[in-house]
This record gives structure tokens, C-alpha cells and sequence, in this order.
């Protein structure tokens, strides 16, 4: 696998790093002289000192065989317009994927047509969410631009789900798709009558715009009791 | 016509005077308040200090209703990030990029985004002035 990395700062260091440790074939470009000798010094000669914007460098870096673009430099639209001229210059061929510093901007990138892109507030949000869980949706992925998210939910005591076989939640009624729940650090594949209990790990594919109706129902003191309460 | 133009350097500020004078209402963004001092002394236009991409901004310069939005900050990317919100997210009719990398000029352009390369400008017109006899 041969990936082109976009940016040679703090994140696109550390991607080229764990990416060469999982033998693919990399190239960084990073415009600035100096963090580009210091990638350098570190790496070897897989890094190229310049704008990966400007077209002539995305192509001499091979562009046109390069199976991964991951663009993480600090600017939001370079990092979109790098995806842009990627895809367009490969032919569609290469997957691109966008790092995004301002969340307002995610609407847009998804509108413009790049599928792949990761938030850091939104991954600083989930690491804050795991950590000190005050809120049982833990967001581990957004699936492209379907408006889906898989997320992480914990069953609550006490809480409607505690006790709630999944059909009594009526999560696929919900725009919820359950694919595994953690018991005990194990797994166990969930069928309509399953049982939830508090502290099992739901994981679960759900529909974003509905995401505070299933909050509601995994929460400790809910708002609001399902329709058909548990037995 | 209602014209936005966003950055206020050199052709920003020359556009945005001109299509003044021509009697356009003509709104220059810009994310230095200094940089409108490059604007003609009897520009009748509009000035908004913000960034070229933030939606905020963009609404606040009255995107809804524009006929015409044109880029010419010194940062290609925002320049063609810009005209393709103006485009895909408030159907501004018209959006022009100045864009100094050719390749990416070109790129675009196949992309549906209208683009003016100045490098590409530049360099014919400098050719064509090589061309023929000293015109000075």
C-alpha cells in the first residue's frame, strides 16, 4: 500500500511513523523547510519540502499510484482542496482522508464530496465522553454521508434499556441497528429478545438526528419512559 | 449587480473599486480592517472583516442574494474553498477563483469551478508582449 501524507506537523509525523512500522510505502510533504529536515533526519528520504496543494508536487510525489491521501495539515481548506486535487488527479482513484480543526467546517467538506474526514474536537469529545462518561453515546465512527454513526452505548441502572429486551426498546423502530453488545469484556451477538442489563456495552449503528431519543433510553434518570415499558 | 468580492489586496481592491465606479453594489471581505485603505477614495461599497470561508462571514456579506462572488485572497485554497460554498451552499450564479498554481487552476476548471489563473495570465501575456515590437 503506498499512502501520500499532507502535512508533516505534529499528526502527519506521527500517521508517517505508524504507517512505515505497518510497511506502507510513504511520502510526506511538508512545506515548511524545517520540519521537513526534521522529518528528514527522522524518517529518511520519504519526505518532500513542499505545498502538497500545488499540483506538481502531489504528482511528482505519485499521486497517480498512490492507493491512501491523507491530508492533515493545520488549514481546514487546504486540507479540502489537497482531497479535491487528489482525487481529480489520481482519476478517483486515490482515498482520501480530511482532518478537520473547526467542526463548522464539516458540513461543508461533506457537501463538497469528500467522503472520509476526522474531526479532532469531535475525537477530543470522545475521548471525554469514555473518560468520564457522563453521557452514555459514545461516538466511535461516522459512517460517510449517510447520517449514520456507530456508537457505543452503556446501559445505565436504572435506566429504560436496564432490564429491556432490544425489542422492547424498539431500536430498529428507532433507526438503531444493534450489531454487538459487551458483556463482561465479552461479546455476545444480540438477537430481538436479548436482555439488556446495566453495564453491558451496546454497540450499535444509529441514525444521528435520533441519537438524544436512544440517549433518553439508556440514561440513568430518563426523561421520558419507551412507549412499551419493560416488563 | 450585487458583486462580493473577497480579499482586498492588490486585484482584490482594484476589482471591487472598479466594479464601483461602474455602479455595482460591491461588498469586499477581508480578515485585515487595514487592507480597505487600498480601495478607492470614492468606493460606495460595503466592508465586512472576517474570514473567506466562515459561513458567518459569507451571510453577513448577504451571500443569499449575490449575483456574483469573486475570490482573489493570496491563498488559492481559500479562494476555491470559498467559491465553492458560494456555489454548492447558497447558489451564487457566479464564482470566480483567482487561483495561482496552474495545475490546480486547470484541475478545477474540469471540476465545473471557474477559475482565472494569474500565473497562467501572466505568462502569455509576457509572451505576447515578447512577440511584438516595443509597444513603450
Amino acid at each position: 500500500m503506498y499512502a501520500i501524507i499532507a502535512g508533516g506537523g505534529k499528526v502527519g509525523s506521527v500517521v508517517a511513523r505508524d504507517l512505515i512500522a505497518a510497511n506502507y510505502e510513504v511520502v510526506v510533504l511538508e512545506e515548511n523547510r524545517r520540519k521537513a529536515q526534521e522529518l528528514i533526519d527522522e524518517l529518511g528520504g520519504v519526505v518532500i519540502p513542499h505545498d502538497a496543494s500545488e499540483g506538481r508536487w502531489l504528482l511528482e510525489a505519485g499521486i497517480t499510484r498512490a492507493d491512501l491521501l491523507i491530508a492533515v495539515t493545520g488549514d481546514d481548506e487546504d486540507n479540502l482542496i489537497i482531497s479535491q486535487l487528489g482525487r481529480a488527479l489520481s482519476h478517483d482513484r486515490v482515498r482520501t482522508i480530511a482532518r478537520i480543526n473547526n467542526p463548522k467546517n464539516s458540513e461543508t467538506f461533506r457537501l463538497l464530496g469528500i467522503e472520509s474526514i476526522v474531526n479532532a474536537t469531535d475525537l477530543v469529545m470522545s475521548t471525554i465522553e469514555r473518560d468520564v462518561s457522563v453521557t452514555p453515546v459514545i461516538h466511535l465512527m461516522r459512517l460517510g454521508t449517510a447520517g449514520l454513526e456507530l456508537v457505543e452505548m452503556a446501559v445505565a441502572a436504572g435506566s429504560a434499556a436496564d432490564g429491556a429486551t432490544l425489542g422492547d426498546l424498539r431500536l430498529r423502530e428507532r433507526g438503531g441497528a444493534v450489531s454487538l453488545i459487551l458483556r463482561d469484556n465479552r461479546p455476545t451477538f444480540p438477537s430481538y429478545d436479548t436482555v439488556l442489563r446495566s453495564g453491558d456495552l451496546v454497540v450499535a449503528i444509529i441514525q444521528t438526528e435520533r441519537e438524544q431519543e436512544l440517549r433518553v433510553l439508556f440514561s440513568e434518570a430518563p426523561v421520558e419512559r419507551p412507549a412499551t415499558s419493560p416488563a | 449587480m450585487y458583486v462580493i468580492v473577497i480579499g482586498c489586496g492588490r486585484a482584490g481592491s482594484e476589482v471591487a473599486s472598479r466594479l464601483s465606479a461602474e455602479g455595482h453594489a460591491v461588498v469586499v471581505i477581508d480578515r485585515e480592517k487595514l487592507a480597505f485603505e487600498r480601495l478607492a477614495k470614492d468606493f460606495k461599497g460595503t466592508t465586512v472583516v472576517g474570514q473567506a470561508i466562515d459561513s458567518h462571514t459569507l451571510e453577513s456579506a448577504g451571500i443569499a442574494k449575490a449575483n456574483a462572488v469573486i475570490a482573489t485572497t493570496y491563498g488559492d485554497n481559500s479562494n476555491l474553498t470559498a467559491v465553492q460554498i458560494a456555489r454548492a451552499v447558497y447558489n451564487v450564479p457566479r464564482a470566480i477563483a483567482r487561483v495561482k498554481d496552474p495545475i490546480r487552476a486547470r484541475v478545477f476548471r474540469e471540476l465545473g469551478v471557474e477559475t482565472l489563473c494569474s500565473t497562467a495570465i501572466m505568462a502569455e501575456a509576457i509572451l505576447g508582449a515578447l512577440s511584438r515590437p516595443t509597444q513603450a
